[in-house]
């Protein structure tokens, strides 16, 4: 009798077991760190890294693989997720091991400043929640997270359950591969506007925290047990991003100094980015999107100084003409079309912007159902430059939709009524644009029976991109030619 | 260590395991230590409170079956009174000190203030000891038990003591009776599969209408009654009918998981709940609510009191009584005296209104054993204990006054406009806690006419197992649990 209850118990045990832990990957949040992170471990594994990146967010818009592929031929992932402690790296290292085999390790140690026993919930979430249950996940949680917390993470359902409600079909059908493209990275293209307000000039040390001492030596032995090639950085940034922090090393400066020391007597390399911004010609005007952060220009000058020390000292192959790997080729360009994307939706001269979006790759739907075009020459000028064949005196009170394919007119209709098209750009992907709206009399694009929000009144304008297979951008220009979105 | 967290579950692992591998013999110490941790994990020093009742109540057993080998049978009967009467007054005056002194000298120092007497009393600054006005009762029953004769004094102090301090039943009941309970101990229990199943069941229905339906209707119930002159109307009402059924899903589904967890160890404990809202009177509805307490008052005050032999006036006195000490017995607020009294008042008017209703029914010809009229019987009856609750629930006497009055506020858009919605609860919830208290009542009716759990086990894996896993599920998804939410504590284990 004890011995079928024990059978039964333990199927049934077992069954709930593998439910929670369905249920665990349908209510965690799905951001594009699970996305990537997904990506990287578990489904990218036949895809050989020569380099892996990881750390906080400051790694996360520090080297760029796509500009070191393009540039070097370099294969390069960046794990890096926003506010990461370095305990939780050290086991998102590990895990990355697992399914990797001999990459080149580059770890950015900003976080090394953290007087903080745990990582913040939010961040450590955000790379503990998106690793599979493994022993090395259970260690990662005994040893990153305080004690009360140790079931939540191990069953992230106990944490989100309550997002029943909000459970969208993304959450039951999370694309993960629509960025593996970017191969991890992400910078911002805006402008940080302010100059470098620390000195990172000192020769001076000061002492890591006890905790994050701890866990670079971790990594430094890992390197050593494991035989793998590692690298630190510290990426510029300015280190009053931390002054006055309860949480923080007051002396960031110094103890980058001293883990210059530490990286020295273990023969490990620390480029310390910080110390480099003349030689990067680095400006944090123009090269960092904030405090603490680069920006894509800042990127892209670190990128190509560190796929140049790559190259000079670990002799790494050029993969750019080999067959296996004529995927990042595309990927490349998939992630060109997501950064040109960024600068068309940043964009707010209309002149500007036709340029931007003057691409055989885009398809562009343009309508309106008043006076909005007829009343401004400079846009019909614009317009025109696509080879629209309207007049003004056509397009009072008129209902117009122009359709550009190829950098071709493809379609141009004005009626006095409302016009409506639906086009089917995609296996999945229909498009419907009328002049009119059901509810409201304005101009209405439905993406995949939802309609895109800002409607209004005027000229609507949306881009539609071919190959990354989106609506990439949706704008109206007022009376004054002024783009909104 | 609530029964609805993963602490108390490790523990009834442990102590589940432990139980059935040790031998017979020691079966009883193990279940002694558990209790004992398992009370001392709220507050150590609460301990002693428990051990004093215990020894107290213990002594005197043994004290009244000295006396009743006296052949002075007056001389028997005195001394078998006096220790009955050490025992209750010892007891209830530890009850008395840590619940009700500062109640009373309040209460006595507001009533010498009317006639400009001030007098100043030291306040009693101890939190009320856990699950102490159960286990006191608990531990009295075993006195007159005795002086009954009803059962023989337990010579084993360490049975006597898992007794009183039994983990299942120790913080919010059920109350049992020792001659219902105190020869359990002396039982063998063995695994049993079905047994053990069985009580898994009714822990884990227990859990389910705790952490999914009671704690989910206790959110809306909780806005309104802290702040209750912010509603009115509709927005009061489906409080209080809100609050009618989240004591009803917090208590039984306590007593539940107490039942079940005993029933896993092999005891049998009274079932507290027969589906009270389905009574067709108010009397009906105390043989059906917290049967253990009714069936100890009944016993232990109602009947020693005369019960309804000794005319009626004297019978609508002692239902007073009972009922007054009832509402007392649940917290030392006017607002429980008056739950109480208010349950006594529903009980005389009926007796005093039964001619008059025969009569109504034989002019008119009411047929009564028809559908529409027990129908309408058990709303009548539903309307008053859920007006009762009020006072219950309220934090103060002003607060229910307020909660009755905006009661009468006529606001029918609320149903529709949304507002209901903005009371803690959003559509979304607020359409789960119906469906919770829609599937509470179709179990209640479908219990009446079969034990589902007989039911259940009938039925082919597949449903058997969905129907366990299902429940599991609902309660990882839609339970009021984790972090953003404080666990809400049993009511009844706050008496």
């Amino acid at each position: 009798m004890v011995k079928k209850a024990f059978v039964k118990g333990s199927i049934f045990i077992i069954i709930l077991f593998l439910i929670t832990v369905t249920l665990n990957s349908l209510f965690v949040i799905k951001t594009n760190h699970r996305a990537k992170l997904t990506e990287g471990l578990y489904t990218n594994t036949g895809d050989a890294f020569d380099v892996v990146l990881l750390g906080s967010s400051h790694m996360d818009a520090l080297i760029n693989p796509n500009t070191l592929w393009k540039q070097y031929g370099i294969t390069s992932f960046d794990f890096a997720t926003g506010g990461q402690p370095i305990d939780v790296t050290y086991y998102l290292l590990k895990e990355v091991l697992k399914n990797h085999k001999n990459p080149i390790v580059v770890v950015d140690l900003y976080y090394l400043g953290s007087t903080d026993k745990f990582g913040n919930e939010g961040y450590v979430r955000t790379a503990l929640d998106n690793i599979k249950l493994s022993l090395n996940k259970v260690d990662a949680i005994i040893n990153c997270t305080p004690r009360k917390q140790w079931l939540n993470y191990l069953f992230p359902i106990f944490k989100y359950h309550d997002r029943w409600k909000e459970l969208t079909q993304r959450d039951y059908n999370f694309d993960t591969s629509e960025i593996y493209y970017k191969k991890g990275f992400g910078a911002s293209h805006d402008l940080y506007g302010k100059e470098n307000t620390s000195n990172s000039s000192t020769t001076e040390m000061a002492n890591l925290p006890p905790k994050t001492e701890e866990y670079l030596n971790k990594i430094i032995d890992l390197s050593k047990k494991e035989g793998f090639k590692l690298i630190f950085t510290n990426a510029p940034h300015d280190y009053n991003q931390t002054s006055g922090s309860k949480v923080w090393t007051n002396q960031p400066a110094k103890m980058f100094n001293k883990v210059a020391e530490i990286s020295k007597n273990n023969n490990i390399p620390f480029i310390n980015y910080n110390k480099m911004i003349d030689e990067l010609d680095f400006n944090f005007k123009t090269d960092m999107v904030n405090i603490g952060h680069l920006n894509i220009n800042g990127s892209n000058k670190v990128t190509l100084n560190f796929g140049k020390y790559l190259i000079e000292n670990y002799g790494l192959v050029d993969h750019r003409n080999d067959e296996k790997y004529k995927n990042w080729n595309s990927d490349y360009i998939l992630n060109s079309h997501a950064e040109a994307a960024i600068d068309i939706t940043n964009e707010t001269d209309f002149k500007k912007y036709i340029a931007l979006i003057k691409n055989k790759d885009y398809l562009i739907v343009a309508s309106s159902n008043d006076e909005a075009i007829s009343e401004n020459i400079n846009l019909i000028e614009t317009l025109s430059q696509f080879g629209l064949k309207f007049e003004s005196k056509y397009y009072i009170k008129s209902n117009y939709l122009a359709i550009i394919n190829d950098n071709k007119v493809q379609t141009e209709m004005l009626s006095s009524s409302k016009l409506s098209k639906t086009l089917v750009l995609d296996k999945d992907i229909n498009l419907k644009v009328s002049t009119s709206s059901d509810d409201k009399n304005m101009p209405s694009t439905i993406l995949n029976g939802v309609e895109l929000l800002n409607k209004q009144n005027g000229t609507n304008i949306i881009v539609y991109d071919k190959l990354l297979k989106k609506v990439i951008d949706n704008i109206y220009l007022d009376s004054t030619n002024t783009i909104k979105r | 260590m609530q029964f609805t967290s993963l602490n108390f579950l490790m523990f009834f692992l442990i102590v589940c395991t432990l139980y059935f591998i040790i031998s017979f013999k020691f079966q009883w110490v193990w279940l002694l230590i558990c209790s004992y941790f398992f009370y001392m994990i709220v507050n150590p020093k609460y301990a002693i409170l428990i051990a004093t009742s215990t020894l107290i109540t213990y002594l005197s057993g043994l004290l009244i079956e000295n006396a009743n080998k006296l052949s002075n049978e007056k001389k028997s009967t005195r001394l078998k009174k006096l220790w009955v009467l050490a025992s209750f007054s010892s007891n209830l005056g530890i009850l008395f000190l840590f619940k009700y002194y500062n109640f009373f000298n309040d209460s006595l120092s507001r009533i010498l203030n009317l006639f400009s007497i001030s007098i100043h009393m030291p306040a009693f600054e101890y939190l009320l000891p856990l699950g102490i006005s159960f286990y006191t009762l608990q531990a009295l029953s075993y006195t007159i038990d005795v002086y009954r004769k009803d059962v023989v004094a337990e010579k084993n102090l360490g049975k006597y003591a898992l007794f009183v301090s039994f983990f299942p039943v120790v913080v919010a009941g059920p109350i049992e009776k020792s001659k219902n309970m105190l020869h359990q101990f002396n039982e063998k229990h063995v695994f049993n599969y079905d047994r053990v199943k069985n009580g898994l069941l009714l822990m884990l229905w227990g859990v389910m209408v705790k952490i999914v339906i009671a704690d989910r209707l206790a959110i809306l119930v909780n806005t309104v009654y802290k702040t209750p002159t912010n509603y009115k109307g509709f927005a009061t009402i489906i409080a209080t009918l809100f609050f009618t059924f989240q004591i009803y899903c917090d208590f039984m589904s306590y007593s539940n998981i107490a039942r079940g967890v005993a029933e896993v160890l092999g005891f049998k404990v009274t079932n507290n709940f027969h589906q009270p809202y389905l009574s067709r009177s108010i009397k009906e509805f105390w043989s059906r609510w917290h049967i253990s307490l009714t069936s100890w008052f009944k016993d232990y005050v109602y009947f020693p009191l005369g019960g309804n032999r000794r005319g009626k006036l004297i019978t609508y006195c002692n239902i007073m009584i009972i009922f007054l000490v009832s509402g007392l017995w649940h917290g030392a607020t006017s607002n429980f005296i008056i739950w109480g009294g208010l349950h006594g008042l529903y009980q005389i008017s009926a007796y005093l209104l039964k001619p008059f209703k025969l009569k109504i029914i034989k002019t008119f010809k009411i047929k009564t054993e028809i559908f529409s009229f027990r129908l309408l019987q058990v709303l009548i009856t539903f309307l008053l204990v859920n007006f009762a609750w009020i006072f219950f629930r309220a934090t103060s006497f002003l607060g229910a006054i307020t909660i009755i009055k905006n009661t009468f506020y006529f606001n029918p858009w609320v149903l529709l406009d949304g507002s209901l919605f903005k009371l803690g609860l959003d559509s979304l919830d607020f359409s789960v806690a119906i469906i919770g208290v829609v599937l509470v009542l179709t179990i209640d009716i479908m219990s009446r006419t079969r034990n589902l759990r007989v039911q259940l086990s009938k039925q082919n894996i597949m449903f058997r197992w969905g129907s366990y896993i299902s429940a599991v599920v609902v309660i990882l998804i839609l339970g009021m649990y984790g972090p953003g939410y404080s666990m809400q504590q049993f009511i009844y284990a706050q008496f």
